[in-house]
């Protein structure tokens, strides 16, 4: 058997782990062979010299559980107050966020306030001038239809703020919503307007007890 | 064996009495795995308590899939090689600063039965064993200290550190060699 493989066998030999026929082919092949032999006996002197261990000082070795526990409450305590400083930053990360929110909230309810602002602008119609009170009343609720559905009490006021007259779209059927004709005819014509269904408004009287309301002082809307 | 998770279950049920029952019987082995790794008695004194620190960390939340000595001593051997990594930041050691440093070595008992000549040799012999020991790669000098001062079997070893038996007679048959390369001269 070659050098290479009885040397990878020799520490096993010297454990007294190998099977009987490799210990014979070992023991066989170090009888002839110096290099091998002598590798075992350096193996053998180095398993003798490795087992000395130094230990402490018999009063401190004594005190080795004690000093344990010392250690173990201290480091208890250090963890309590890095968990409580945890918490400390957690609730304030989520004080910040939920502050966060609450500020974009309120600004996105603004801009959208203001946005309805212009929409209400960019819908009206400008006109003309004379109308009677009831197709300033009209118009002006159709604008709100088309804006912002139900906020009529807010957007006729916001009409109002605008103080500007809005020219009637004809053929446009209020209870459905739709203009019915792309054509916008004259108003002057008041018979059309007489036999429209717009006149018969459900919340017309609504709108002529509270005329107040939506006419400012000056008489304008 | 049995006793030992006898133990941590106490442990686990509350009894914390169980905890000092293990640092007792288990505190030479892990403080000769530490000395073995690190060769100085007031960092082995030191490392051994953050292992059973660690231990007591973590026994609530062992599970009993491997022995409890096996758990044991893979805690000891992870805090012996962080050390060495640290340590590896720092300059090395030559052989010469190595013997002022491992003083501990120097406690030879004149009732060995040796001769004060011989007494001397063996003295430069040990200094130049731990110089030796301390060049090994981490793991083949772990494999090395556990096979052959602690006497374990390969098959303890490779549950220690989660090798294959065949990685660990490869990393005992490489620190064999190089620790026999570097010592020849006074292993003769």
């Amino acid at each position: 058997m070659k050098c290479r493989n009885i040397k990878k066998k020799l520490l096993d030999y010297i454990d007294g782990i190998l099977s009987p026929k490799d210990i014979e082919l070992v023991e066989e092949h170090i009888s002839k062979c110096d290099s091998c032999h002598h590798e075992m006996e350096i193996l053998n002197n180095l398993s003798g010299f490795i087992h000395k261990t130094d230990y402490p000082p018999a009063s401190i070795w004594e005190n080795f559980l004690s000093d344990l526990h010392k250690r173990i409450d201290r480091e208890s305590v250090i963890s309590f107050v890095e968990e409580q400083k945890r918490r400390i930053y957690v609730s304030i990360g989520w004080a910040v966020a939920a502050t966060s929110a609450v500020i974009f909230l309120m600004a996105s309810i603004l801009i959208e306030y203001k946005l309805d602002d212009i929409r209400v602008h960019q819908n009206s119609n400008i006109n003309v001038s004379s109308k009677t009170d009831d197709e300033k009343y009209l118009s002006a609720e159709i604008v709100s239809k088309n804006t912002s559905g139900d906020k009529r009490g807010t957007d006729l006021k916001n009409l109002q703020n605008i103080n500007e007259a809005i020219y009637i779209q004809p053929n446009y059927n209020y209870y459905s919503n739709v203009y019915e004709s792309q054509n916008q005819s004259n108003l002057d014509n008041e018979s059309e307007l007489d036999a429209s269904p717009l006149y018969e408004d459900p919340l017309e009287d609504y709108y002529n007890d509270n005329k107040d309301y939506y006419v400012s002082s000056s008489g304008s809307i | 064996m049995d006793d030992d998770l006898d133990l941590v279950e106490r442990f686990q049920n509350g009894d914390k009495s169980a905890f000092d029952i293990i640092v007792n019987k288990y505190r030479d082995k892990i403080y000769d795995i530490v000395y073995s790794h690190i060769r100085n008695v007031e960092d082995s004194y030191d490392l051994s308590q953050d292992v059973f620190l660690k231990v007591f960390k973590s026994l609530g939340s062992f599970r009993k899939k491997s022995s409890f000595y096996t758990w044991l001593y893979s805690i000891a051997i992870n805090v012996c090689i962080d050390h060495s990594r640290k340590k590896k930041r720092q300059p090395a050691v030559p052989i010469e600063d190595w013997m002022q440093l491992s003083e501990s070595i120097d406690n030879i008992n004149s009732g060995d039965g040796y001769s004060p000549l011989c007494a001397v040799e063996l003295k430069e012999l040990k200094h130049q064993l731990a110089w030796a020991i301390d060049q090994l790669p981490p793991k083949q000098k772990t494999v090395f200290i556990l096979k052959r001062q602690q006497g374990l079997s390969l098959e303890e070893i490779s549950n220690i550190m989660g090798r294959s038996v065949g990685t660990i007679k490869a990393h005992l048959f490489h620190a064999t060699t190089k620790l026999t390369n570097l010592l020849k001269n006074y292993l003769q």
